[in-house]
């Protein structure tokens, strides 16, 4: 529980005074370290599907700052 | 009284003309009769997680007994079986839309490892080919930005989510996305919650016309999945051009019923 709320702290963090560049390229490292994490087979499933939940908003973000 | 034809039908409306034809002409095949028509369901990650949980046997099934009850039945009537094993009788595929992939894979585009052998071997990957994947891409994204137009699956920050892309995708391909979000289904909290369904069949009619024809299909939750399944009319196209050629070979082969039950699946999941 405590990885879930460290990515969402992480992902609420307050980053606009970076460009749109560096913002992408923090979403994306970040996406990547929670993948890491994802990727456990014995990973609880619960656990799992508040993962992806940060990963979803992570992929939004990424979404809107490339359009 | 009613003046009858040379035929012997009666001079009634035509529909009753035909329901006689029809009765009178057509063989009662009782294989043809059984045979239920194959439909093709999207599922939302949270849905594929928790038919792994129903599988593994850790589903909460005290918090929510009618949900995972449903989800049971469903996953009992899936054409391809725990090990990949062909059920003759299955009339439901479910089918992995490219950006709920991307959600359930890693770095190196490989699918999670917990998810792994629910996804290859009772899934279809519809990935796009590569000579369409810029159309798909431009046409997923026109629909998305439409949905948010409306004010659908929007985030907090009032910016489009991956939902719209979800959606997007699985009204282009014409299949019933299956979820439990209420950001994709309806939302029962809403003063009218069939409005956002409704909205989002007008938007695909309008875009979709020209890709296929025939009933457009829409996101819903398991139980009105299951009660579209035997009592309603499930969109019967799907919309399989740009996918691999692999792909709708298979896909052809469950259409058709010739899929052979000890062959592995070639249309699964495709890296990278």
């Amino acid at each position: 529980m405590d990885v879930v709320e460290d990515f969402k702290y992480l992902l609420n963090s307050d980053i606009s005074n970076l460009s749109k560049n560096k913002q992408i390229k923090y979403f994306e490292e970040l996406e990547t370290k929670i993948n890491e994490v994802m990727d456990n087979k014995d990973i609880d499933l619960d656990i799992f599907e508040k993962l992806l939940n940060v990963k979803k908003q992570i992929m939004s973000k990424i979404y809107n700052l490339k359009r | 009284m009613s003046k009858k034809n040379k035929q012997g039908f009666l001079k009634n409306t035509n529909k009753h003309k035909k329901e006689r034809f029809r009765l009178k002409y057509i063989p009662t095949d009782k294989t043809y009769q059984n045979k239920r028509h194959t439909t093709f369901i999207a599922l939302d990650a949270c849905i594929a997680i928790d038919m792994v949980k129903v599988i593994n046997g850790t589903a909460p099934i005290k918090n929510s007994p009618k949900y995972y009850y449903a989800l049971k039945k469903l996953l009992d009537r899936s054409v391809f079986g725990k090990n990949h094993l062909y059920n003759k009788k299955g009339d439901v595929v479910f089918c992995l839309l490219p950006h709920v992939k991307k959600e359930l894979s890693n770095s190196e585009g490989e699918i999670f490892e917990s998810m792994k052998k629910f996804v290859e071997n009772q899934m279809i990957d519809l990935t796009v080919d590569v000579s369409y994947q810029i159309n798909f891409s431009k046409k997923v994204d026109r629909l998305s930005s439409q949905y948010c137009d409306l004010g659908y699956f929007i985030g907090k920050d009032f910016s489009p989510t991956v939902d719209s892309l979800i959606v997007a995708e699985a009204s282009f391909f014409n299949l019933t996305l299956l979820s439990r979000d209420k950001h994709i289904c309806t939302d029962f909290h809403d003063k009218n919650p069939e409005r956002k369904i409704f909205d989002i069949r007008r938007i695909n009619r309008k875009s979709l016309c020209n890709c296929f024809d025939g009933p457009q299909a829409e996101p819903r939750r398991v139980e009105s999945l299951l009660k579209m399944l035997d009592y309603g009319n499930p969109p019967k196209i799907m919309n399989e051009d740009y996918l691999l050629s692999e792909t709708q070979k298979v896909i052809w082969l469950i259409n058709t019923n010739s899929y052979p039950s000890y062959a592995k699946l070639t249309g699964g999941v495709q890296k990278g």
